[in-house]
C-alpha cells in the first residue's frame, strides 16, 4: 500500500474536523428561531457596546417577561444618559437633556410564529452555522451566518451563547462584506439574579399608552397599493401614524421597512439619511410625503417608497 | 415638464447619487457617470464637498472633529477596491483615468468644504457622566400630554440628579445625520424612527434591544 503524504493526511484530517461542524441549512434555521424566542422570552441583563463606523458606546440592558409581557429598560452609558424602557402597553423613549419622552406603542406579538418566515428567509439568504468552538462575552458560543442572495438586504454574523441562543455579538454586514454595525456584550447574566425591573413603577407609569390614541385622525381619503415591491418584501401590517397618515411594514422575513404617508404639501424629507445603520428615504408623491425607514440598503428603500400607488 | 421641474429631478437625481457613492453602493458605470459630472461640473464638486463633510461628520467621528483627509483617503480606498465581479478587467482599466480624477476632484471639494464648516463642528462632543444603570431612576412628572395614535410626546422634568448636571453639559448635545434639518422635521423622524425601531426589534430580533439606534449618542435631540 502506497504511503500518504503526511500534507495530505494533515488535510485530510482538516477535512474531517472541519465538515461535521459547518452545519446545514435546517440547523442554522433551527438556531435563528431559537435566537429570536430567546431575545423575546428569557430574562437577561448585562452590558455592550454598539459600534457604527469607528465609534463605540457602552450601553446597559435589562429584560424580564412578567405574566406573558416583556418589560425593558435600555439605557445609554456614554454621553447624554438616554434611555427606552418597556411596559406592557408601550416603549417610552427619554431623552433627559431635552426634557422629551416618546412613547410608543408595544409592538409585541406583530410576528405571531418565529418559525413561519422560514421559507421566505432562505429564498433570499443563505443560512449557515459554524459549530466551532468558540468564546464570547466569556460564554460558550456558535456563529451562524446569514448572507443576502441578492444586493437589496444586508447580511448578518452572529455569535449565539450555546446555552440560551442570546446574540452575545451581532454584526451588520454590507454586501461587499463591510461591518455596517455591530453590538457585543461584554457581560451578561441571564436567568435568576435578574434586575426586577418590575417593581420601578414610576418607571412603568410612562409606559402606559393614553385612552385616546385611537380617536386620532386618518387620511381615508386615499388607499394605498405597492406594486413592484423589491423581491421577497411583502407587506405585513399597516396602520395610522400619529400625524394623520399611515403606516405600513414591509418586511422579508428579516429585514423590516417602514413606509409612513402622509397627506398635505410640507416638505420632510427629500432623498437619503442615516442615523446610525438605520437608513431613511424620502419622496414626494402624489400630493403626499412618503418617508421609508430601515437597516436596509438605499435602493430597497427607493424602491420600497416608489411602489405605493394611491388605488 | 417644465424646465425648472426637469433642474430639480436631476438634482434629486446627483443628490442620490453623491450620497449613495458615500455609502459604496455605487456600481462601476454610475461611478464613471458621477466622475464625468465631477469633472465638469463646480456645483456637483462643492456638492459633493457638503455630502462628504456631513457623511464624515456623522457618521464617522459623531461630531468630535472633522476629518477632511480621512474622508478622502475613505473615497480613494472605495473607488480602489470595487469587486472584480461588477466589470471585466478591460472595462476597470479604462476607468482607471476617470477615477483618479474624481479622487482629485473629491479631495478638493472635501478641503474646501472642511475650511468652511470646521469651525461649526469642532467641539462639539458632550462630557460622559458616569453612570451606573441602577441609578438611572428618574423623578419624572410630564406636564404636558399630547396624547397620539402610537405615539405622544411629554415634557419631561427629572429629579435631582439631572437638575445637579452642570447647565453646559445639558446644552451639549452629539449629532445625528437627521440633525441637518429643521427641528420639526428631526421631530417627525424620530418619532418615525421609535415607531419603526419598535416592529424591526419584533421580526429581526438580532440585537440585544431594538432601539440601540435611538438611545446611541449618534443621534440627540438639541435641548
Amino acid at each position: 500500500m502506497p504511503a500518504v503524504p503526511d500534507r495530505l493526511k494533515a488535510l485530510l484530517l482538516l477535512l474531517l474536523l472541519g465538515l461535521p461542524s459547518l452545519a446545514g441549512a435546517d440547523a442554522a434555521a433551527d438556531w435563528l428561531v431559537r435566537m429570536r424566542q430567546a431575545v423575546h422570552q428569557l430574562d437577561y441583563e448585562g452590558r455592550f457596546v454598539y459600534q457604527v463606523g469607528d465609534r463605540l458606546e457602552g450601553m446597559y440592558v435589562v429584560h424580564r417577561v412578567r405574566d406573558g409581557h416583556e418589560l425593558e429598560r435600555l439605557v445609554a452609558l456614554d454621553g447624554e444618559p438616554k434611555q427606552v424602557i418597556r411596559g406592557e402597553q408601550g416603549v417610552a423613549c427619554l431623552e433627559p437633556r431635552s426634557h422629551h419622552i416618546s412613547v410608543v406603542g408595544n409592538r409585541a406579538g406583530i410576528l405571531k410564529d418565529p418559525a413561519e418566515d422560514l421559507d421566505g428567509i432562505a429564498a433570499h439568504y443563505e443560512l449557515r452555522l459554524d459549530e466551532r468552538p468558540l468564546r464570547t462575552a466569556g460564554r460558550p458560543a456558535l456563529q451562524l451566518e446569514i448572507r443576502p442572495r441578492d444586493r437589496l438586504r444586508f447580511g448578518y454574523r452572529i455569535e449565539l451563547d450555546r446555552e440560551t441562543a442570546l446574540p452575545l455579538r451581532s454584526v451588520l454586514l454590507e454586501h461587499d462584506g463591510r461591518v455596517r454595525s455591530q453590538t457585543l456584550f461584554v457581560d451578561l447574566k441571564t436567568g435568576r439574579d435578574i434586575t426586577p425591573i418590575e417593581k420601578d413603577l414610576s418607571a412603568l407609569a410612562l409606559t402606559r399608552m393614553p385612552a385616546r390614541a385611537a380617536a386620532m385622525p386618518r387620511d381615508s381619503r386615499v388607499q394605498w397599493q405597492f406594486r413592484g415591491l423589491p423581491p421577497g418584501f411583502r407587506l405585513i401590517t399597516e396602520g395610522s401614524s400619529d400625524s394623520g397618515g399611515r403606516h405600513f411594514v414591509f418586511t422579508d422575513g428579516l429585514a423590516s421597512v417602514s413606509l409612513y404617508i402622509e397627506p398635505g404639501a410640507e416638505p420632510l424629507l427629500q432623498g437619503f439619511s442615516r442615523i446610525g445603520a438605520t437608513g431613511a428615504y424620502g419622496a414626494r408623491r402624489h400630493g403626499h410625503q412618503l418617508v421609508a425607514v430601515g437597516e436596509v440598503p438605499r435602493r430597497t428603500l427607493r424602491l420600497i417608497a416608489e411602489a405605493a400607488q394611491p388605488r | 415638464m417644465t424646465m425648472k421641474a426637469e433642474h430639480t429631478r436631476q438634482d434629486e437625481h446627483w443628490g442620490e447619487r453623491l450620497s449613495a457613492f458615500l455609502d459604496g453602493e455605487l456600481n462601476e458605470r454610475q461611478m464613471k457617470a458621477l466622475a464625468a459630472r465631477l469633472e465638469s461640473d463646480p456645483e456637483a464638486r462643492r456638492r459633493y464637498g457638503r455630502y462628504a463633510q456631513i457623511a464624515a461628520h456623522l457618521s464617522g467621528d459623531g461630531g468630535a472633529r472633522v476629518d477632511a483627509s480621512g474622508v478622502a483617503a475613505r473615497v480613494s480606498a472605495a473607488l480602489a477596491d470595487e469587486p472584480t465581479v461588477l466589470a471585466p478587467r478591460e472595462w476597470r482599466k479604462a476607468l482607471r483615468l476617470p477615477r483618479l480624477a474624481l479622487g482629485a476632484a473629491l479631495a478638493a471639494g472635501v478641503a474646501m468644504v472642511a475650511v468652511t464648516l470646521a469651525p461649526q463642528l469642532i467641539g462639539q462632543r458632550s462630557p460622559a457622566p458616569a453612570l451606573l444603570p441602577e441609578a438611572q431612576t428618574f423623578a419624572f412628572a410630564p406636564r404636558m400630554s399630547v396624547p397620539a395614535d402610537g405615539l405622544r410626546t411629554v415634557s419631561l422634568e427629572t429629579g435631582p440628579r439631572h437638575a445637579a448636571q452642570p447647565p453646559a453639559a445639558r446644552k451639549a448635545a452629539p449629532a445625528g445625520r437627521w440633525k441637518v434639518m429643521e427641528p420639526a422635521m428631526r421631530e417627525r423622524l424620530t418619532r418615525y424612527l421609535l415607531q419603526h425601531n419598535e416592529v424591526a426589534g419584533q421580526i429581526g430580533a438580532q440585537r440585544p434591544s431594538a432601539h440601540v439606534s435611538f438611545v446611541s449618542a449618534q443621534y440627540a435631540r438639541r435641548p
